[in-house]
């Protein structure tokens, strides 16, 4: 979600909540003895349960995920409520405990975990706005995640019929296709029609076969990557080898093949774009349910 | 442009034409004949055959059929250099022409072979040498047959098809020397799309397109389905009173009598037909086995998240007028008779012809009909119905039957008309009229006198208007609704022009009886009056869009989001592609969603395939059982009696109707009387979730990147900077 003016409700209700939490803590804090505010005081508890519910409001994301068609407020609000909340939570945890991560070993590790989810939470603000955009630019052939794997396999389809009509029929191996992800198979295509090779395209269909093809697959990936970095240089060389004639079926290749690494890149982007949920999500989890555990040790005890 | 005429001389003879008028018309005008192949009256001119060409006293020789005149010129056809070049020209047109026994018996007089003796110029008697080999023959057609050979590739049938009845089915197919017509681009005519009008077959000026021997010849398919009839027997049956034995005689072969069990099947909905049926003994159940409620309308989960749902759901639901004043009370089928909605079941007799519309228009069946009782059938195809149609004897029998039968349900059916009494109806039965058009007559224009209103019995109309940038279609209207009212209550002149898209019958109740209507049913005045209101704020968020559209937008224009009223784009700086519109967009349609996250780009905006809700709906044309429509809101709904023919889908250019399958349960054809489980399918288009109140995708985006807008109103802001005028985005 992009930090922009539509955001000011929500971050004026969390300015309103920490400015009202300082103003009530500074005196507290003043009025305390010599081993500092404390969460068990009434003011320590106050802050603390504050300060969970917040974690709690939060949390509830997750479900109001699950139930996408009920209207219970636009899921856009609740996730800038997710987000300014959560990050007001952490100061009213911090004055519950009086900015001390010491105590038990549970106090110590929910600390901890909070810092964690805010950071990973803070670095996935980042990354949505920074990443989607970074995507829009240089991924123009971008399609469905789901789908690259089948559409990797379409390439290196459009990539056989285009080097056997210039340069005759070749074995294909692997016609059923390593279907992608989705358990695609290929449809049963009508034979096409068969050309007499043009004169000189044997390297063509060599440099195809050997170099470009193999790196046509969905699992093909560091190989790609690798290629990518001398691949204009290679592509170029072939140009210089070639008979005019068949420069134009060269750059086709090649803008099949520019296509094929477009869609690595965007694996990996899609990676960055999401992984930092792995971390969020468990650890967030962990920190309510311990925070739980916490609050009823804390006050059963 | 004056309008002064122009004086001109023709082979010496002083002639005055209006401005803009060919050498060719206006030789033809005064009754100077000059030649012409490629050319026939109702066809653009093209100017490929050449044949005639004139000296204007130009350097070159030009095409009389697209040079106009000119003020002074002298023209002359007939001169030694003009005869000659165009005794070349037939030469050359007629060196691969067939010659004796490679022509068929019966096509010899034709148009091109005429003139070409005229011309002096003998099929195998030119200057050229022929192609090596022969161009092959297509017998696939059941009624026309094509010969390659014969053809000179003047582009009448393209015309004729294209232009004519814009059929757009014959074009030209191959390169150079290889060219020929093609069916479909490159089909064997039987299996193209060819709907057999035959007006390609009378523009052909050669035996290139002929009508197939012995009349009119099916497939064997056709006949062996039934036993033959004989026509002193169809002559015996009232609707063919009238009709010349001799054309019964030839296209016996079209029609075929059919024995039936009770419990048996005779058609299927969803399947494509092109026969009509007539009852001639035994009565038969018409009915639809798609589920009309099948789908809840809202979302059912069980335990305590259904509670909250129901609960939930119901907080923000769409306030929805009590009664749609455009829904109809019943299924429309292509039958005399119409479907209840609560019991989608009727029964048709002896005397009865159902099919009409698959056989005239090849569109999918409306219904499933099975033998009610032991019944036998006349089957017919497209012919036959063409020429009963126009028989008095028939007509008048149709007509009577459905005053009697069906115009009381249809009028009742329709919520507007509901308060018409039994009475009132009965007078009015016997003064309507109706009326037949064929596919492109215009029923009336805008600016018309408005003298009646029409109701749709069968095909759709097209309802258009002219604005500033153009004309507009405002609604395609199919059976059941009706038309006609907003100039009656209005300035008595037609608001907007009406034209039938396919073969298209209406009933006309005249303005009188109108008026009349009006006077003795105030609540009926009340309702059209806000009918009509609701349809010119309706026409004025059209108009606009077209105002908009003068515009200098291209891709915009060309990829139709100017017609998009409700367009899903995603905008691509805030998506983080996590999908959670498309999941909701399932979750919202039991598990199926209706949009794709895929699609054209406009800057960072990704227009999703989501139904656009377009301003000129093209999907809901053809719908057998008029299941898809549109409400006075801008939603396009496909209601649940949908037969799954996928004519919509193939429709939408769009790619934004998608077919589902679902599981039913249907007669099973072997075992009578008993049912089967089947997997149907049901056309499925985004509904912007009305029945929840707004859009699942754009309410469960957590990005704020889906958002629901209007074409034009985009268009407005994005490209041109002007400020939305209370535009709303959901």
């Amino acid at each position: 979600m992009l930090v922009d003016e539509k955001q000011h409700q929500w971050a004026g209700i969390s300015l309103a909540i920490f400015l009202v939490a300082l103003v009530i803590y500074l005196p507290y804090e003043a009025g305390t003895g010599p081993g500092g505010p404390k969460g068990k005081t009434v003011h320590g508890l106050a802050f603390g349960i504050a300060g969970f519910t917040l974690m709690m409001i939060c949390g509830l994301l997750g479900a109001r995920k699950a139930v996408r068609t009920w209207r219970i407020g636009k899921a856009q609000s609740w996730l800038r409520a997710h987000i300014w909340l959560g990050l007001v939570s952490f100061p009213l945890i911090l004055f519950h405990s009086g900015f001390s991560f010491g105590g038990g070993l549970l106090s110590q590790v929910l600390m901890y975990l909070f810092v964690v989810v805010l950071l990973s939470g803070v670095v996935g603000i980042i990354i949505q706005n920074v990443v989607p955009r970074i995507l829009l630019e240089r991924i123009p052939h971008e399609t469905i995640y789901e789908q690259i794997p089948h559409v990797i396999d379409q390439l290196r389809r459009e990539g056989d019929d285009l080097v056997e009509a210039i340069c005759g029929k070749f074995e294909r191996k692997d016609t059923s296709g390593s279907a992608g992800g989705l358990g695609w198979r290929a449809k049963e295509e009508k034979p096409k029609p068969v050309h007499a090779p043009i004169a000189g395209s044997e390297k063509l269909k060599e440099f195809y076969v050997d170099e470009v093809r193999p790196l046509l697959y969905p699992k093909v990936v560091g190989e790609a990557a690798a290629f990518k970095t001398h691949s204009s240089a290679r592509f170029g060389r072939m140009r210089t080898l070639l008979s005019v004639e068949l420069h134009e079926p060269l750059g086709d290749l090649e803008h099949l093949f520019a296509e094929r690494r477009e869609l690595d890149l965007q694996k990996k982007i899609h990676m960055y774009l999401h992984g930092w949920l792995f971390i969020h999500i468990p650890v967030a989890y962990a920190l309510l349910a311990l925070s739980i555990v916490h609050a009823v040790v804390s006050l059963y005890y | 442009m004056s309008k002064e005429l122009l004086r001109l001389t023709i082979d010496d003879k002083e002639v005055s034409v209006p401005p803009g008028t060919t050498i060719y018309d206006a030789a033809k005008g005064n009754g100077v004949d000059i030649p012409i192949v490629c050319h026939m009256p109702g066809l653009d001119p093209v100017a490929v055959c050449r044949m005639c060409v004139v000296d204007v006293g130009a350097r070159t020789f030009p095409a009389a059929c697209i040079r106009e005149c000119e003020k002074g010129m002298v023209v002359k056809t007939n001169t030694p250099e003009i005869a000659n070049a165009r005794k070349v020209l037939t030469e050359l047109l007629m060196t691969d022409y067939p010659e004796g026994e490679e022509t068929d018996s019966h096509v010899a007089g034709f148009e091109f072979e005429n003139l070409s003796k005229r011309e002096g110029v003998e099929p195998g008697h030119t200057h050229f040498p022929k192609r090596e080999g022969k161009r092959v023959k297509d017998n696939s057609s059941s009624v026309i047959k094509v010969d390659h050979n014969a053809c000179i590739l003047c582009d009448r049938c393209v015309r004729a098809c294209t232009d004519v009845k814009e059929n757009l089915v014959i074009g030209r197919h191959g390169k150079g020397f290889h060219t020929e017509i093609g069916f479909d681009n490159d089909k064997p005519m039987g299996q193209s799309s060819c709907v057999s009008c035959g007006e390609c077959l009378v523009s052909c000026p050669t035996s290139a397109l002929t009508i197939n021997d012995g009349g009119f010849n099916v497939g064997d398919a056709f006949k062996e389905s039934g036993e033959p009839v004989h026509a002193d027997e169809l002559m015996e049956l009232s609707i063919f009173q009238g009709i010349s034995p001799a054309f019964l005689q030839r296209n016996l072969e079209a029609c075929v009598r059919r024995t039936f069990k009770k419990g048996e099947i005779i058609c299927r909905e969803g399947e494509f037909g092109n026969t009509a049926f007539y009852l001639i003994e035994g009565s038969v159940d018409v009915y639809i086995s798609a589920p009309v409620e099948r789908q809840s309308k809202h979302i059912q989960k069980s335990g305590i998240f259904g509670l909250v749902s129901k609960m939930t759901s119901g907080l923000s639901k769409r306030e929805t007028s009590q009664e749609d004043p455009e829904s109809m009370g019943f299924i429309p089928i292509d039958a005399p008779v119409d479907l209840s909605k609560l019991n989608p079941v009727a029964q048709l007799v002896t005397g009865d012809l159902f099919g009409e519309q698959s056989a005239m228009n090849f569109y999918p069946r409306s219904a499933t009909v099975r033998a009610a009782e032991p019944c036998v059938l006349l089957e017919m195809l497209r012919p036959v119905l063409q020429i009963l149609q126009k028989n008095p004897a028939f007509k008048q029998e149709m007509e009577e039957k459905y005053k009697e039968r069906a115009l009381a349900n249809q009028l009742r059916g329709m919520p507007i008309f509901k308060s018409l009494t039994p009475e009132f109806i009965d007078e009015l039965r016997e003064k309507v009229e109706l009326i037949r058009y064929e596919p492109g007559d215009t029923i009336f224009s805008e600016g018309d006198p408005a003298d009646a209103l029409y109701i749709v019995r069968l095909g759709f109309v097209q309802v258009m208007k002219r604005f500033p940038g153009g004309d507009l279609t405002l609604a395609y209207l199919h059976k059941g609704t009706y038309f006609g009212e907003m100039g009656l209550l209005g300035e008595m002149l037609r608001t907007a022009t009406c034209n039938a898209l396919d073969h298209v019958e209406v009933v006309r109740i005249s303005a009188v009886d109108f008026r009349i209507m009006l006077e003795s049913f105030p609540e009926i005045e009340a309702k059209f009056r806000t009918q009509m209101q609701d349809r010119e704020e309706q026409n004025r968020a059209i108009a606009e869009a077209g105002m908009v559209s003068d515009q200098n937008m291209t891709d915009f224009l060309d990829q139709g989001l100017m017609k998009a009223q409700s367009l899903l784009l995603l905008d691509l700086d805030k998506c983080t592609r996590c999908d959670e519109c498309v999941r909701a967009c399932a979750d919202a349609h039991d598990g199926v969603t209706r949009l794709v996250r895929e699609g054209l780009r406009f800057d960072n905006y990704l227009v999703a395939t989501a139904c656009r809700s377009c301003t000129d709906p093209l999907c809901m044309v053809g719908c057998p059982v008029g299941s898809i429509r549109r409400r006075n809101s801008l939603e396009i709904i496909i209601e649940d009696w949908c037969v799954g023919c996928g004519l919509c889908a193939e429709q939408c250019p769009y790619g934004n109707i998608n077919l589902h399958p679902y599981e039913t349960k249907e007669d099973d054809p072997d075992h009578p009387g008993r049912k089967r489980p089947v997997v149907k399918n049901k056309a499925t288009s985004c509904d912007l979730c009305s029945d929840i109140g707004s859009p699942s995708c754009v309410y469960a985006c957590p990005h704020d990147a889906a958002h629901r807008v209007n074409g034009q109103e985009f268009f407005a802001t994005h490209y041109l900077g002007i400020k939305s005028s209370g535009g709303k985005e959901n």
